[in-house]
């Protein structure tokens, strides 16, 4: 069998004094949707990019424990780079460069690696805007600026931005919440089907949507995990138990 | 019910009307006193390379040659300044420990602050010789002997705008939101490919400070005056001296009570300054505003 | 290939090294300034009070010192100082507190056209409309024209300090049922008192360092400060002149002063940057 997706143990992570994870340990399989959960603040966008090393980028940030990504230790391993490189996200809000132009949007990642030009490069891009479901909408105006785009069709132009990198596992912070029902509802339609190629983790504090996309996932609470597993039974368990098993994790430590 | 006139506003308004008297008359006097020799010369004023005041009667007033000489400064300073400022900007953001970047903080803090007499001094006694020990001036035909030279000039002038125009780069690079730094890192960017991105980004702040320095570089003074090596020369080549218009009237400060045309002339020649310094810099100043107004998405 | 190919490596690495190469650049003409300054001009300076307060030697003699453009220079600076604060704090109100009505309007292009104006522009026209008619360059000239570069910096900082004040507070004050121009000097200006004095700084910096107003203006009056009506000079006036002369000794006083300039607008800068917490450039 290959090995998970992604694997944490004891993952900790500090923004200066405070902490906002806590020894979180999660296994991610592959070729699944694995949904992170949690109310506000609880640590879920901390969670996902400790994944990728993003979180470094913040002042004083720190990461403890393990991380393994694609088999890689993130934070040890000298191969880091080439499986971060095999990762994609995209994030809560579109952020597509707003003075570049739809294709230059998607062909950023293959030019930067150097994965294709020319005939190749736009045959590259044409598939990722199909993938995302886009390119029927802008095949007439790739030129145009990303800026020009609705928002529901700008958070399509970042998935095919990170998908035209051709990445194993997609990370996905929130990328229905700054968008109308409708918009919504056809980024879920993209998940599923991109779910059937790469694993997918997608953080979200919608439970309805949890159960609608993804199979398995962890429930967060404060920076711990309070369950990990199949969706519906980590949604299944009532408030109380959720204290207790947290009263239980911080004694643990 | 309020009969007693507001005396605060009255003294605020009265101020705030000395404020825009001081303007018109900045404006009205140069026009006034330049209209003797506008009307005498003409576009001959801007056309004619001659500058002779003590000539007949009147003199011949011409002021090509430091135009030209403004416009070479000008574009030069701006140019090394601008170069200096992105690159310090692309350095400190993207590539620099946090010690090198208090460091060159604090040398772009004094530099700000240093008044321009000191960078002239600098620029004679440090940059002149050091043009001229190089032999920069055998490559022009005119080569100054003394290493004063346009370019001296606009390089002690592009040293002195780079914290003002590195401010503006940097703050307009810092307004970058961070989800586009992010979205860089998770597409494997590495430290130039980011700086490309996040430049396209500002560049219209880099226009604008491209603008506003070349606005000062326009109306500088002391540092030309003392670095250019001051001679009636068309500057096609960097390496030899020449005047700019702001080095001209400085050079002309004793004779202003000597000949009859001059004071007019000096006039015309600051209400093109004026002219040159205003226009650029209220088109910079516009653009920066509203690149900030986009909120750093230019 | 997925990772970083050789090139991309190789050319960042380039950036790297060219990028830090002119930022480098900056910091050694920083130092290169600064220690210049230091090193002609503190042998200088140490003379002590010979420095300050006698005039400068004859041409190829003594050194001497710097007392008639140091008196120059305080005087200048002062009036100069009190002037475009006089004029500016209130001007930046009126284009703060009166936004959109047409004296601001006015006002506000007024302002950015003083800003605009080269300093040599403003030293000129001072010159046709004081010296000329006075017959005599003076120190009442100079500070005249100084204060005019240093309006525009004290107006635009108070207008700015004042626009920064939370609108809470704002309202608390103007809740108060006092007049409006009241509120505005009784409550929001103390309020604000850092941002005015910043602005009172700034000015008073600008008058300091800036050579060019005063070149038609001040005379040159190096020997004596014969008073306010007279002829007189300034420290960066004596620094312009004694620069590109052939005697060693005046060049060795342009460098004492450049150094007791350059402590000068540094103390002012601290000064400004403790206050404001940032130094408009
Ligand atoms: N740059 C930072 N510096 C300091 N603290 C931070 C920083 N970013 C996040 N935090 C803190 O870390 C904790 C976790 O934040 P995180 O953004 O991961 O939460 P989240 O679960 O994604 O919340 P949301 O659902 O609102 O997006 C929060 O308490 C937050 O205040
Ligand atoms: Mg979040």
């Amino acid at each position: 069998m290959r090995e998970p997706a992604v694997r944490t143990r004891e993952l900790s992570v500090w923004y200066g004094q405070s902490q906002a994870l806590h020894s979180v340990s999660i296994t991610v399989p592959r070729g699944t949707v694995y949904a992170v959960l949690g109310p506000s603040g609880c640590g879920k966008s901390t969670l996902l990019r400790a994944i990728n090393k993003l979180v470094l980028l913040r002042e004083g940030a720190r990461v403890e424990g393990l991380v393994e990504v694609l088999g890689v230790d993130v934070y040890r391993d000298h191969s880091a780079e080439e499986a971060l490189s095999r990762v994609g996200m995209v994030f809560q809000t579109p952020n597509p460069f707003p003075h570049l132009s739809i294709y230059d949007n998607v062909a950023i990642g293959p030019r930067l690696r150097g994965m294709a030009k020319g005939r190749e490069l736009d045959k590259l891009v044409r598939w990722a805007l199909e993938k995302a479901a886009l390119w029927d909408e802008v095949k007439d105006r790739l030129k145009s600026p990303a800026s020009s785009l609705s928002g529901g069709q700008q958070q399509r132009l970042c998935i095919a931005r990170a998908l035209a990198t051709m990445p194993e596992l997609l990370l996905m912070d929130e990328p229905t919440a700054n968008l109308d029902p409708v918009n919504a509802a056809k980024i879920e339609e993209l998940i599923k089907e991109l779910s059937r190629e790469v694993t997918i983790i997608l953080v979200t504090h919608d439970a309805e949507q949890a159960k609608r996309l993804a199979s398995t996932g962890v429930l967060l609470f404060m920076g711990r995990v309070v369950s990990e597993g199949p969706i519906s039974s980590i949604l299944s368990r009532s408030y109380s138990s959720i204290i207790q098993s947290l009263v239980a994790s911080a004694r643990r430590q | 019910m309020r009969r007693s006139i507001d005396v605060i506003y009255l003294g605020v308004a009265t101020a705030t009307a000395i404020v825009i008297a001081i303007a018109a008359a900045i404006v009205l006097a140069l026009s006034i006193e330049s209209s003797g020799v506008l009307a005498r010369e003409g576009l001959g004023f801007v056309l004619s390379p001659r500058w002779s005041p003590s000539e007949e009667r009147y003199g011949f007033y011409g002021v090509a040659l430091p135009l030209v000489g403004t416009l070479a400064v000008g574009v030069q300073a701006t140019a090394i300044a601008i170069a200096l400022s992105v690159a310090a900007v692309v350095y400190l953001h993207e590539y620099a420990p946090r010690r090198v970047r208090e460091a060159i903080g604090i040398a772009m803090f004094a530099m700000a602050a240093l008044p321009t007499v000191v960078f002239g001094m600098w620029g004679l006694s440090a940059v002149a010789p050091l043009v001229r020990e190089a032999g920069l001036g055998s490559l022009c035909a005119r080569g100054s002997p003394t290493g004063q030279s346009v370019f001296t000039a606009a390089l002690v002038v592009g040293l002195m705008l780079t914290p003002y125009a590195s401010s503006v780069v940097s703050a307009a690079y810092d307004a970058v939101p961070f989800t586009y730094v992010e979205a860089l890192h998770s597409l494997g960017a590495m430290g130039f490919e980011r700086a490309r991105v996040l430049l396209g980004m500002v560049k219209r702040s880099i226009a604008a400070a491209a603008l506003l320095s070349f606005g000062r570089a326009v109306g500088e003074t002391t540092i030309v005056a003392l670095t250019i090596g001051s001679a009636f020369n068309l500057p096609l080549c960097p390496f030899e001296p020449a005047h700019t218009v702001s080095s001209l009237i400085a050079s002309q400060y004793g004779n202003a009570f000597l000949y009859p045309g001059l004071t007019s002339a000096l006039s015309a020649a600051a209400l093109l300054l004026l002219a040159a310094s205003a226009a650029t810099t209220a088109l910079g100043a516009r653009i920066a505003r509203a690149a900030v107004a986009r909120g750093g998405e230019a | 290939m997925r990772g970083r190919s050789v090139k991309r490596r190789l050319v960042d690495y380039a950036v790297h090294l060219t990028t830090a190469a002119s930022a480098l650049a900056i910091l050694g003409a920083a130092s290169h300034i600064l220690l210049s300054a230091l090193v002609e001009g503190l042998p200088v300076l140490l003379r002590g009070a010979s420095f300050l307060l006698n005039p400068p030697g004859p041409p190829g003699g003594e050194v001497g010192g710097v007392g008639p453009s140091l008196a120059g220079t305080l005087v200048t600076v002062a009036i100069a100082t009190i002037a475009s604060a006089a004029l500016g704090i209130p001007a930046g109100v009126m284009l703060s507190e009166a936004r959109g009505s047409l004296l601001a309007r006015v006002a506000e292009r007024a302002v950015e056209l003083i800003a605009e104006s080269p300093s040599i522009v403003v030293g000129l026209v001072v010159f046709t409309l004081l010296v000329v008619p006075m017959r005599t360059p003076s120190a009442l000239a100079a500070a005249v024209s100084l204060s005019v570069v240093a309006l525009p910096y004290v107006a635009a900082q108070v207008r700015e300090s004042l626009a920064a004040i939370p609108l809470v507070y704002r309202e608390a004050a103007f809740s108060l049922g006092l007049q409006k121009w009241k509120t505005v000097f009784l409550l929001l200006i103390p309020m604000n008192a850092r941002g005015v004095a910043t602005a009172i700084l700034l000015g008073s910096m600008r008058a300091l360092g800036e050579t060019a107003p005063v070149l038609f203006t001040a005379g040159a009056a190096f020997q004596v400060f014969y008073g306010i009506d007279k002829p007189s000079s300034t420290l960066s006036l004596l620094i312009f002149f004694f620069a590109g002369t052939p005697y060693e000794n005046w060049r060795r006083l342009a460098w004492g002063a450049v150094l007791l300039l350059v402590l000068l607008s540094m103390l002012l800068a601290s000064l400004t940057r403790r206050l404001a917490g940032r130094v408009r450039m």
